[in-house]
């Protein structure tokens, strides 16, 4: 009897030193207690007293219903922003300022300005990484202009919240090839890499579509293209009435405004960097215009040498980096051809095998041997074309072999003579060729990639149109 | 009556989860640090030594069936060497273990429950650990060989989740820091296999004492197969410099595993097996523990031996002040610890099966000492 006795006290005495001990953590835990941050923004601060200017955003809960405006995403999330000497002092100040424990296990992108990004970011990146509630797998986004505004104008159009939007980054990237899916875990696996160069996806902000103007996505080209401004003005005619709406209940419209026209001079200046390619240009290389509700796109790659950031490279060179990285599943490229309406024909190309990519390090200076393996559907079809013709298909494959040779001869050639980043990793595949760390090292790759030769083949084998054979009449 | 003896199952069990936890809490981290891109070649090296080791063991252990270590030293040299002997393994055992926990419970901490003081944690643990232990009928291994098949299809997923963000070039300068690091220094990184000193103290509890050798190997081979796979996933996803970095590097590992938008956050259930495991880990040691202070101090009550061994090992928790401090008794002092426990209990066993042949001999020359019973 005594012995069932002191059992149950000593049951009764576990129990309550449990619930004793795990109460606080369920508290600070709690739902009611913490509010979720769906993207982070970090620019400079305007402010002499502080360093950085750190934007959260929320979703904003209580505008579940739609109540306040379903038209427009940005009444659905919460953009706050607070300048500091780093960013726990910024996490702290604003759970301070909000009352509740900001909470990132919901973070999904986290953006830097790219003024910001070229000062170096590791010691951002490190604390990101370093906690627990952010996923590696949350998105680094390098916005040409400042990243408040880039959250500003991130509101989606068609998925109902922010995060849905967010998460496509990764789909977009997998089957347009436009820009890398690059994530926290990998910016800081690469990051103290002794050689690996670092990317991150190069967001751009753009005026959303109003009652008075279209956007484009080239800020450059603003005033050149009027006349296709009109045109698509047009054609999303019943969208610009809506946007119209939702931007008056925008208190960050004239912000947004001002933005895009610091943002002209920041892509003016990165065209030229990226060897006077013109990053707003399709593979045809004809303009891109865009117009649309949201105010922002993700094309291209934010490239950095260490930490810091270094330069751009446009949506062609973004195929070619994630074609030579496997990290592309199907994209689309023009494929010049005489006699053809407008002499372009649009393939959809994807990987038929891995890339092989080998190094040489015998000689002086490493010899880099790239073969990519492609398989190929045209889209276009038009009066007078026979795809059942064999020579027409092997034309047109030779055509688009040598087109993409064109484009990844200049990809390399920008990322080691302009950017010397080797973002591609063309350095792991030499390691193989040494027998100790030490020998590695004393090769001194990082330094020789600058200087490196390479040497492309591309493999694409044309299989067909899609539905029609084309039309021999 | 009390069923205490225990199957071949069992018993490769017992050993692996030992081997288990000392990975989980960070053993493959060291291995890499001390010897870079060539860990992998590292730990089939070490992995070979350790199935020599094992084999030698066996040899010596199979003239002495039925017996443990603790039992051999008495048989070699007394009471005296016995009692020494076991409390040498005791403070191994339980300060070795107790460190573990300490580390395991700090990263549960900072992971789930960032407001809770560590020493709840600590508590729930061994209040779990000695649960297990006071349970009839061999529960401890029972409820063993349960977790490890968890345990094996875990580190099998981790690896398969992780598989299209591997670089595999990263075993690549293929001997690492160098040969010196690779093959003369990385053999410290044996150190790994804590099954091995476990293995000395299986013979008693074993049904049958015959499939001592298929145990012995098997359990080691397990073993290396866990180490070289949760290895490789350190060395082929992370670059070095960070994995040397990681407080949990498998379970760093874990967070990278996403299929879509649907199965994230797929950590938390790494996380629940590694728990189980550890409480599993730690029935074990107590167990083991108790075991020796009935042999070498002639305690009597079970139920106070497992009580006493859990409040040692939360008093020793207790004293380490920061994690810096476990790691470095982990990586240095038991490391030291573990090759003179294991050098040692080898020059025992050596001595008396040299003891016991000879007197075999000289009793009666005519007799062969092969495959002699006790």
């Amino acid at each position: 009897m005594i012995n069932k006795i002191s059992k149950t006290v000593l049951f009764i005495v576990v129990i309550v030193i449990i619930v004793w001990g795990f109460s606080d953590s369920y508290s600070s835990l709690n739902i009611d207690n913490i509010v979720h941050v769906v993207a982070i923004g970090i620019d400079k601060s305007d402010n002499s007293d502080s360093n950085i200017k750190v934007s959260f955003q929320f979703i904003n809960t209580s505008s579940g219903s739609g109540s306040e405006g379903s038209s427009g995403g940005d009444t659905s999330s919460v953009i706050t922003s607070i300048s500091s000497d780093t960013v726990n002092k910024a996490i702290n100040l604003m759970n301070s300022y909000i009352g509740k424990e900001l909470n990132f296990s919901h973070c999904k992108v986290i953006v830097f300005s790219e003024d910001f990004a070229k000062e170096g970011i590791s010691t951002e990146i490190c604390t990101f990484i370093n906690n627990e509630e952010i996923r590696p797998s949350t998105n680094i986004v390098i916005s040409t202009s400042d990243a408040n505004s880039y959250l500003k104008n991130a509101n989606p159009n068609i998925e109902k919240i922010i995060t849905n939007y967010y998460d496509t980054f990764e789909l977009t990237s997998n089957f347009t090839g436009y820009s890398d899916d690059s994530t926290l875990g990998d910016f800081y696996n690469k990051l103290f890499h002794p050689f690996q160069g670092n990317t991150a996806i190069l967001g751009r902000t753009f005026e959303k579509v109003s009652n008075s103007s279209a956007s484009q996505v080239g800020s450059e080209n603003n005033n050149s293209n009027s006349s296709s401004n009109e045109e698509s003005q047009n054609s999303t005619g019943s969208s610009s009435k809506e946007s119209s709406n939702s931007s008056n209940t925008n208190p960050s419209q004239g912000t947004n405004q001002e933005q895009d026209s610091s943002n002209s001079q920041q892509n003016s200046s990165s065209g030229q960097n990226s060897g006077g390619n013109n990053s707003q240009e399709d593979s045809s290389g004809a303009s891109l215009e865009i117009s649309g509700e949201r105010g922002t796109q993700n094309v291209g790659i934010a490239v950095f040498k260490d930490d810091k950031y270094v330069g751009q490279l446009t949506e062609l060179d973004s195929i070619c980096h994630l074609l030579i990285t496997n990290n592309v599943d199907s994209f689309l490229i023009s494929v010049p051809i005489e006699n053809f309406p407008d002499n372009v024909l649009d393939l959809s190309v994807s990987r038929s095998k891995n890339s092989k990519i080998t190094v040489d390090t015998s000689s002086q200076n490493p010899d880099i041997s790239i073969s990519v393996y492609c398989e190929a559907k045209v889209l276009t079809i038009d009066k007078g074309f026979n795809y059942e013709d064999s020579d027409f298909l092997e034309k047109i494959s030779r055509k688009a072999e040598e087109v993409l040779k064109g484009y990844i001869v200049s990809y390399v050639h920008k990322t080691s003579k302009e950017f010397n980043s080797d973002i591609a990793s063309f350095g792991n595949y030499s390691l193989a060729k040494f027998l100790t760390t030490d020998d590695w090292q004393k090769y001194d790759w990082a330094s020789k990639y600058k200087n490196a030769t390479f040497n492309v083949n591309v493999n694409i084998n044309v299989i067909s149109s899609i539905l029609f054979s084309g039309n021999n009449n | 009556m009390e069923n205490t003896r225990i199957g071949n199952l069992e018993a490769i069990a017992l050993i692996l989860t030992i081997t288990v936890n000392h990975v989980i809490s960070n053993i493959n981290k060291t291995i890499i640090s001390s010897t870079n891109s060539s860990a992998i070649l590292n730990t089939l090296y070490i992995s070979i030594i350790a199935l020599i080791i094992s084999y030698i063991i066996y040899v010596f252990l199979k003239k002495f069936p039925t017996f443990d270590i603790l039992d051999i030293s008495n048989f070699l040299g007394g009471k005296t060497l016995k009692t020494i002997i076991g409390l040498l393994f005791f403070l191994y055992f339980v300060i070795f273990s107790a460190t573990l926990l300490k580390n395991f419970a700090l990263c549960i901490q900072l992971i789930y429950y960032p407001s809770t003081n560590v020493f709840f944690i600590i508590f729930i643990f061994l209040i779990v650990a000695v649960f297990v232990c006071n349970l009839k009928n061999n529960s401890i291994y029972r409820s063993n060989l349960l977790t490890i098949p968890l345990i094996a299809l875990s580190i099998i997923f981790l690896f398969i989740g992780n598989i299209d963000d591997f670089v595999f070039e990263s075993m690549f300068p293929i001997l690492g820091n160098g040969v010196n690091a690779t093959f003369l220094s990385g053999i410290s990184n044996l150190f790994a296999f804590q099954g091995l000193l476990h293995l000395l103290f299986l013979p008693p509890h074993l049904k049958d004492i015959t499939q001592l050798k298929k145990i012995t190997l098997l359990s080691i081979v397990f073993s290396a197969l866990y180490l070289i796979i949760s290895i490789s996933i350190i060395l082929f996803l992370f670059d070095t410099t960070v994995s040397n970095s990681l407080l949990m590097p498998l379970y760093s590992a874990a967070r990278y595993i996403e299929f879509g938008t649907f199965f994230q956050r797929l950590d938390s259930v790494f996380v629940l097996t590694w728990i189980i495991s550890f409480v599993s880990y730690l029935s074990i040691i107590i167990s083991t523990c108790c075991n020796i202070l009935k042999k070498s101090v002639n305690a009597k009550s079970k139920k106070f031996s497992t009580i006493l061994i859990a409040f040692t090992m939360l008093v020793i928790t207790l004293l380490f002040k920061n994690y810096a401090i476990s790691v470095f008794y982990i990586d240095i002092i038991y490391k030291y610890a573990f090759f003179t426990l294991l050098c040692i209990s080898v020059a025992i066993l050596f001595m008396a099966y040299l003891c016991k042949t000879y007197r075999v001999k000289s009793l009666n020359p005519k007799i062969s000492v092969r495959g002699g019973t006790q």
